[in-house]
């Protein structure tokens, strides 16, 4: 089955065209997708500013990347649900757009890096200092340009 | 000048929103093609910016997050941040209003977060005159009065209505949300 056809179907289900009939349900998916932004932006901006020591320096990093960590994947759901839901009676169009295209390959890159790269090298000692700025700084680049990307697809679809 | 002079005399509030999107500014908001999409995107990265880090001060005030830190601490770490992100949605927010004034006072959703902005300043102007002059007694502890943790509160719920208002202008702005 190609990629195109599940789009298709996608668009054409009962949940779908209920979504595309109700401007309403548009808005309210869209404010908790908003929601869920700010709980990922919020937590790595506060994380990627500890991990350059400009954020509670004082504070174990341990500390802050615990309660960070689960913010970050509470954010994540929310948005990857609603961010779904939204998706879903505009599958085929989307998907063909090159806004919403970056934006994914954005998001995909976002969730990587934060789980991997930036997990490790936030969590390594002082000898990697550089490495934890420049890892901090990408971070909050990617989901800079995330939320950037989001915003361009909503206004210019 | 473009459009009309405005009568300070006996001017509506909506006049008045009539008057403010006929300036130069509001013209410019409305009708360049990009001046809208990048005030936006702006607005809310400003927003996620200062409310995400907002949360944290909020939550430690619940008693949950960097509840090794002490409120003080916390608060005077991240003021920095919380600040300009705050001044940056603030001055893109009223320059949104400036393009589409009349529109914003016909709807529900601004008068909602208009509310939510509202108690979100009232709470933190009641946090810093009463229940922040008790901090010595509380700072450093884990689990905070009752008072600070229904400030955290209401200032979470506050910014939740705000954002969530907020976006849902953008998708009733032609029929009000009525």
């Amino acid at each position: 089955m190609q990629l195109s056809s599940v789009f298709d179907s996608m668009a054409n289900s009962g949940l779908a065209q209920a979504i595309a009939q109700s401007s309403y349900m548009v808005g309210v998916l869209s404010s908790v997708h908003m929601l869920g932004l700010t709980l990922i932006v919020g937590s790595s901006i506060v994380v990627c500013l500890r991990s350059f020591g400009l954020l509670l320096p004082d504070q174990p990093l341990s500390d802050v990347m615990r309660p960070a960590g689960r913010a970050v994947l509470l954010g994540l759901s929310i948005s990857a649900v609603t961010g779904l839901l939204m998706f879903t009676p505009r599958a085929v169009s989307a998907s063909e757009n090159p806004v919403f295209q970056t934006k994914m390959l954005l998001v995909a890159s976002a969730i990587v890096f934060q789980f991997t790269l930036f997990r490790f090298v936030a969590r390594s000692g002082g000898s990697r200092a550089l490495w934890r700025i420049l890892s901090g700084a990408l971070g909050a680049a990617l989901w800079f340009a995330v939320g950037f990307y989001g915003v361009l697809f909503t206004v210019f679809e | 000048m473009s459009g009309w002079e405005p009568d300070y005399t006996a001017m509506s509030l909506f006049e008045l929103c009539q008057w403010i999107e006929a300036s130069g500014i509001g013209v410019y908001v409305r009708e360049d093609l990009w001046a809208f999409p990048v005030l936006v995107a702006v607005h809310m990265l400003g927003l996620t910016l200062s409310v995400g880090t907002l949360l944290w001060f909020d939550l430690r005030l619940m008693g949950f997050g960097v509840r090794n830190c002490s409120v003080s601490r916390l608060y005077r770490r991240l003021m920095p941040l919380m600040l300009p992100s705050f001044l940056i949605m603030a001055v893109s927010g009223s320059l949104i209003f400036v393009g589409f004034a009349t529109l914003a006072y016909d709807n529900i959703y601004f008068r909602i977060k208009l509310i939510g902005l509202i108690v979100a300043a009232l709470n933190a102007m009641l946090f810093h005159v009463f229940t922040e002059k008790r901090l010595a007694r509380w700072d450093e502890a884990r689990v905070l009065p009752f008072p600070a943790r229904v400030a955290g509160f209401i200032s979470i719920l506050a910014w939740m209505t705000v954002i969530l208002a907020g976006r849902m202008i953008s998708y009733t702005m032609y029929d009000g949300g009525s």
